[in-house]
């Protein structure tokens, strides 16, 4: 029985420390529950989407909601019936955060911000259930965000190769 | 001392890397769909053995249709945003006409000769892209209700197959004019287009490129089959077995085999030959001329058409 303990050790090891990395992740990282969808087509090099986000406090920060419009737009995608849009996820998906960890970790803490920006007059506070929903239209810029993911080597670009 | 074959180890290991060469960079190129050709009347008629054929006039198409120019420039600008400019269809046809007059204006001092030219130059001479993207629209009226169904297509102009595709209808508007409506359009599906472009490169950088390579034989009358065999093997199975040894995870196939005729499609071309110089069908095809040559003692030539296709006729040069 001891030598069965001794053989899976490392494996406990690592599957505590998976356990306590992803755990201070999402410490560092709060991400509010929020859905995404298009607003229309925004000006060249930007993407136009309206983020709502479901808090128990109604004074959800602009920060905050702009971390989640950023987070959508590279883990998500979204679409949009009225508008008939859909777009896919800049980073790919959720996986490509946990496998760049450490650079996202960093990238929400405030690089974000400059990326996205509020459509004044937008922000609509409504109340669901026991909670309320804070729904704020965001220009962000995709462009940006899409060269600057490309130089940091977490996406690649049409060029990679060539 | 350990330090000094640390880093010389770890220069040498370096070595390969530094002189790996670029792989060669598709070219692409935006056209007009045949079908908005026909709509919009940019075509022209002419009798190929008695049998009347239109195809589209792209030079009248480019120099009538506003709304063309505008996508087609939008669509380049798009592109260069993302480090991949685009061949420019007009300035292409522009070129074009000037080189064919320039040939046959340009004479030796020496001698007077002029510039030779087959008639296969001449048939090649003629705007063409390893990515064909075709584009066309529609403006649909429902009432005062305005809105544009779009479509953009890349296709792989040797395999013939559709490496990326968008398509769609915009929003409706009551106010917006046509060339808004097609700008909104051309934005709003770029990305999705791009994206499938961007897996169709990374596909074709970890399994190679995806090419089509034919053999021939010339009807010199000396009679050369692939059906001949050489040392108890048929022609055939031996450009079989060199194909199989030579393309990426042996990827291949062999889709026609006649006597006369070898048709390989889908083949895999390393990116890379055993140098580190970058590789295309030509250079991959050469490989397999040489091969011929100095297991067999039989002459080819080789004729390409851009990146991806290329003739192997065997016989004579």
């Amino acid at each position: 029985m001891k030598d069965i303990l001794k053989i899976f050790k490392p494996l406990w090891v690592l599957l505590i420390f998976c356990l306590c990395s992803s755990s201070l992740y999402a410490k560092d990282n709060p991400m509010l529950h929020y859905e995404i969808e298009g607003a229309g087509t925004g000006a060249q090099g930007t993407y136009l989407i309206k983020i709502h986000v479901f808090s128990k406090n109604k004074k959800v920060s602009e920060d905050e909601v702009a971390k989640c419009a950023v987070h959508g737009v590279l883990f998500r995608g979204f679409s949009s019936k009225e508008f008939r849009q859909r777009q896919k996820p800049i980073a790919g998906s959720a996986l490509v955060e946990q496998q760049h960890e450490d650079f996202f970790t960093e990238f929400f803490k405030t690089a974000y911000l400059n990326y996205v920006q509020a459509v004044q007059g937008s922000r609509v506070v409504t109340k669901v259930g026991k909670q309320y929903r804070v729904s704020v239209v965001m220009s962000v810029a995709k462009d940006q965000l899409k060269k600057d993911l490309e130089a940091a080597g977490i996406i690649k670009g049409l060029n990679n190769g060539f | 001392m350990k330090n000094k074959y640390f880093f010389l180890t770890m220069i040498l290991s370096a070595f390969p890397l530094l002189m790996l060469g670029q792989a060669k960079k598709p070219t692409l190129m935006v056209f007009p769909a045949d079908n908005w050709c026909i709509e919009h009347g940019y075509t022209q008629t002419f009798k190929n053995q008695g049998k009347e054929t239109r195809v589209p006039n792209y030079e009248k198409a480019i120099q009538e249709d506003m709304d063309l120019y505008n996508v087609i420039t939008k669509i380049g600008e798009l592109m260069s945003d993302q480090g991949f400019p685009l061949e420019d269809l007009s300035q292409t046809i522009k070129s074009i006409n000037q080189n064919a007059t320039e040939l046959e204006m340009t004479t030796s001092r020496t001698s007077g000769a002029t510039i030779a030219e087959t008639p296969l130059d001449r048939l090649l001479t003629r705007a063409k892209a390893d990515i064909i993207v075709e584009v066309t629209w529609k403006v649909n009226k429902v009432g005062p209700k305005r809105s544009v169904t779009y479509t953009l297509r890349g296709l792989d102009a040797y395999t013939n197959k559709q490496v990326a595709a968008t398509t769609g209808t915009g929003a409706p508007s009551y106010t917006a004019e046509t060339p808004v409506l097609l700008e909104e359009a051309v934005i709003e599906k770029m990305d999705g287009f791009v994206a499938q472009l961007q897996a169709h490169f990374d596909d074709l950088l970890a399994n190679g490129r995806e090419v089509n390579i034919n053999c021939r034989i010339f009807n010199n009358g000396r009679g050369l089959t692939f059906e001949d065999e050489f040392g108890g093997e048929e022609l055939i199975e031996i450009i079989d077995n060199w194909m199989d040894e030579n393309t990426q995870n042996h990827r291949y196939n062999l889709s026609d085999a006649t006597e006369t005729t070898l048709v390989f499609k889908q083949v895999r071309i390393p990116l890379y030959n055993a140098k580190g110089r970058a590789l295309d069908t030509r250079t991959f095809t050469a490989d397999l001329r040489k091969y011929l040559k100095t297991k067999l003692n039989i002459d080819s030539k080789i004729f390409t058409v851009g990146l991806g296709r290329a003739d192997l006729i065997l016989g004579e040069k």
